[in-house]
């Protein structure tokens, strides 16, 4: 009996030790693709469609509020969240190098019509004060109010409102590649890579944020395989896409440019989204404190949370359209949760005010749903 | 919301016509202290938003005090003390009598956000009041002298052989005349548009100031008619501070003022400078009462610069105040950034427009010329060049000796090119003045008598 008992020990001993020897290695990593195919932009989905489960903070939310703003755009406090950097904007695009078919077409791009472009763009977002590059249409609107105003009066306004000086640039740089392919029948191919990045010029620190990563655009994302198809006989062209003809070529690249853009837009937009701090709650009718001034856009789709003691507890979503300093929204669902419950039914009994300890913000989801469509 | 403004003067602008905006009316209150309170909202954020919203309240809170509306609202509370509706009564009979209420201390609160409105509220408290009272002085055209009492402070001057007493005093003497010019100047400002720009700051007006009082003290006497002491101490290093008060001769100050104003405000100059710049600035200089002569002593040198990019144009503009010796008395530079013009024919043209037309700039340049101006008179004049030939004197070696002894000449300096004697001196007057001393002090040391002499431009002169 006692043999018994110590064979048992023994085995049960055994079973412990060989159970800590066929303990896996923790797995938090796994093998990703590399994948080279096209970017794709990514916007928010529409208030209306949520569900339950959608209604989740996103990331890069700031609870800043407005205590720190003096409102005054040419000497705003640092902390204030409706102070943008000023920057200015640059585009350079990398040399083509090498040779072969439609390579010189491709090198004779003039990306200098692509910055004006760009810098438009940009400004509508209101994430970034631009100085524009513009010189030629600048002087020239000068030396007609010279001719149509005369000199005192240019000079003062000129004394008076002086060029702002950029914080940063944000560079683009782009990549362009092309290859063929077939043989009597062939097609061209481009591909352009899009990175942006925000400099100090000063000290030539790239910053980090935003991040916006790497674009890239096909020509087949804006032209049909079928329009850059061109036949050869005898190693020479016979008809088709004329793809050493720099202006046919241009408007293909000026595409594929456009359409970088806009997604790099729809990517600023998720990384620098616009928050707001609710003012109150009327029923399904909430009350902003910023609206354009923070570049709240029309049509967009709000999270709103409670943020208090360090932790964000959403409430809602809501379709949120701005006027200039303050925005309004309609929360299209009130999230499934006691919080909600209570908000939800104070404001529907009269105008729900948030304490300070428990102040409700309100941040947008990224490119408002119908943003491509109307502004692209 | 934004900083709280606190308690602080705030103006009661009672008939302001302020522009239309969107400022809704909200409630007035008297509360039961005596406080007024009033609230309103304005369009926008920010500082102007508030402001707008405190000036309405504050303009909202006169009206009530004015109408008597303030003291039906109090009638309805029972139970306010009598300090309260007394100075609620008080309040609004002074304001129909027509006090000014400026100057009574108000509350504004924490502005806070309505939809995109900005709201305050303005309280108006229970506080004594009072008449404010102003004092001025100024130049009183009834009486010739004016009275000043000044210190000064001395110590014993062995090389001028005078007691600590008498620098003391002489120090006090010029510090009344220094004190009396800058009265004088305050007043007649506007009289000289060229010196004007250095007396806009304060620090510049005592450099005046001084200045102008110790041209005086070397130039003429009496302008002090009588001083008394009026106190003394000794000072370490066996020095004396004097307190003395001094009535000024309002009359002579004036003149001899004027006088040195007049030198230091309008020398001659030439210009150099390329077309189109140099007619752009001549007729810039007429308007500011410059004196233009191409034979001018001193020059003003600018050079234009064009600067090229993009197909825009810029300007980078120079200007040099020297004398013909190459002495550099001022300089001043533009601000090329200031504008940018498509670059083409006219380009110089148009910016030299818009740069000379800008009042600041206007204003630099021409306080860079009064500065030249002033310190050529400060450094003894301009420097003329003399030219005698060597024939006629008969002790060369004593020639920068009795130069120098010259009234009103200094820096003398000698070169001799064989034929000729060259003599380089500052000389405080006027050239012809020179030339009768130099007829006159030459004497003793020329061989024959001298010739007429040739005044080849304003400051050569020569002996042939």
């Amino acid at each position: 009996m006692k043999n018994t008992l110590k064979i048992a020990l023994s085995l049960a001993a055994v079973a412990v030790l060989s159970a800590c020897q066929t303990t896996q290695p923790a797995q938090q990593t796994q093998t990703g693709q590399v994948s080279n195919r096209a970017s794709n932009a990514i916007i928010a989905k529409s208030a209306y469609r949520f569900e339950d489960d959608d209604i989740k903070v996103p990331a890069y939310f700031d609870t800043q509020g407005l205590a720190n703003c003096t409102f005054d755009r040419s000497n705003e406090n640092d902390n204030c969240p409706l102070k943008k950097p000023i920057v200015r904007m640059y585009f350079s695009g990398t040399d083509v190098g090498g040779e072969g078919q439609g390579v010189d077409a491709l090198r004779e791009y003039d990306d200098s019509q692509l910055l004006k472009m760009l810098e438009n763009q940009f400004a509508g977002i209101n994430r970034f004060r631009i100085v524009t590059r513009d010189d030629s249409v600048i002087s020239e609107e000068k030396q007609l109010q010279l001719e149509q105003q005369g000199a005192t009066s240019v000079a003062n306004r000129a004394a008076e409102r002086r060029v702002l000086q950029p914080d940063y640039v944000v560079k683009l740089d782009t990549l362009r590649t092309v290859k063929n392919e077939g043989s009597i029948t062939g097609w061209m191919d481009y591909t352009l890579e899009l990175t942006a990045a925000t400099i100090d010029p000063y000290t030539r620190e790239m910053l980090s944020y935003p991040n916006l990563g790497k674009i890239r655009v096909k020509s087949e994302d804006v032209r049909d395989r079928s329009e850059l198809k061109y036949v050869m006989a005898n190693n020479r062209y016979v008809s088709g896409y004329r793809y050493f003809d720099s202006a046919h070529v241009n408007a293909v690249i000026n595409d594929m440019a456009s359409r970088g853009i806009d997604i790099l837009l729809t990517r600023m937009l998720s990384e620098m989204p616009a928050t707001a701090q609710v003012l109150g709650i009327k029923g399904n009718q909430i009350s902003l404190d910023r609206g354009q001034n923070a570049g709240v856009l029309p049509n967009e789709t709000m999270i709103i949370f409670q943020y208090s003691a360090g932790f964000v507890e959403p409430i809602g979503v809501a379709n949120v359209n701005p006027s200039r300093n303050s925005a309004m929204g309609e929360m299209t669902l009130w999230k499934d949760s006691s919080l909600a419950d209570t908000i939800s039914a104070q404001a529907e009994a009269g105008i729900y005010r948030p304490s300070n300890s428990a102040k409700i913000f309100a941040v947008s989801v990224g490119t408002p749903a119908n943003f491509l469509e109307n502004r692209t | 919301m934004i900083k709280a403004t606190g308690v602080k003067s705030a103006l009661l602008t009672l008939a302001v016509g302020l522009p239309a905006v969107s400022v809704q009316a909200q409630d007035l209150n008297v509360l039961l202290n005596g406080a007024i309170e009033a609230e309103h909202c304005a369009y926008g954020r920010g500082a102007s938003a508030i402001e707008q919203a405190k000036t309405e309240a504050l303009a909202e809170i006169a009206r009530a005090v004015q109408s008597g509306k303030v003291l039906s609202i109090a009638n309805t509370y029972e139970q306010m003390d009598t300090a309260s509706s007394t100075w609620l009564q008080q309040l609004s009979d002074m304001a129909q009598a027509g006090y000014d209420m400026r100057g009574l201390r108000t509350n504004t609160s924490k502005p806070r956000l309505e939809g995109s409105d900005t709201c305050v509220t303005v309280s108006l408290n229970k506080q004594p009041l009072g008449t404010a009272s102003t004092d001025s002085g100024s130049w009183d055209d009834a009486q010739t002298t004016v009275s000043v009492t000044v210190v000064g402070e001395g110590w014993r001057d062995d090389k001028q052989g005078m007691s600590a007493r008498e620098v003391a005093e002489l120090d006090a003497l010029r510090r009344a005349i220094s004190q009396v010019v800058g009265v004088w100047l305050t007043e007649q400002r506007t009289q000289y548009s060229n010196t004007v720009s250095h007396t806009n700051n304060t620090s510049d007006n005592f450099a005046m100031n001084d200045f102008v009082a110790r041209q005086l003290q070397t130039k003429s006497a009496g302008m002090v008619k009588q001083w008394q002491l009026i106190d003394s101490k000794q000072l370490a290093n066996n020095g004396i501070e004097v307190t003395i008060r001094a009535d000024v001769e309002k009359q002579k100050v004036e003149l001899a003022t004027s006088h040195i104003m007049q030198q230091i405000g309008s020398p001659r100059v030439a210009v150099a400078a390329p077309a189109p710049l140099d007619s752009e600035l001549k007729r810039w200089l007429s308007q500011q009462g410059v004196e233009l002569s191409d034979n001018a002593n001193l020059i003003l040198r600018a050079k234009p610069r064009l600067i090229e990019r993009a197909g825009t144009a810029r300007l980078d503009l120079r200007v040099q105040v020297t004398d013909q010796a190459g002495n550099v008395y001022g300089e001043w530079q533009n601000d090329p950034a200031l504008l940018s013009l498509p670059n083409g024919p006219n380009a110089l043209y148009d910016l030299i427009d818009v740069h000379l037309a800008l009042e600041p700039q206007q204003q630099a340049l021409s306080k860079q010329l009064g500065d030249a101006f002033m310190r050529v008179v400060q450094e003894g004049g301009l420097v003329h060049d003399v030219y005698i030939n060597s024939r006629y004197l008969a002790q060369p070696e004593r020639l920068s000796g009795v130069l120098s002894t010259l009234g009103g000449a200094q820096d003398v300096s000698i070169s001799n090119n064989g034929e000729f004697y060259k003599a380089q001196l500052r000389f405080s007057g006027k050239t012809g003045d020179l030339v009768a001393a130099l007829q006159q002090s030459l004497q003793p040391i020329t061989a024959t008598e001298l010739p007429k002499a040739v005044i080849a431009n304003e400051f050569t002169i020569r002996f042939n």
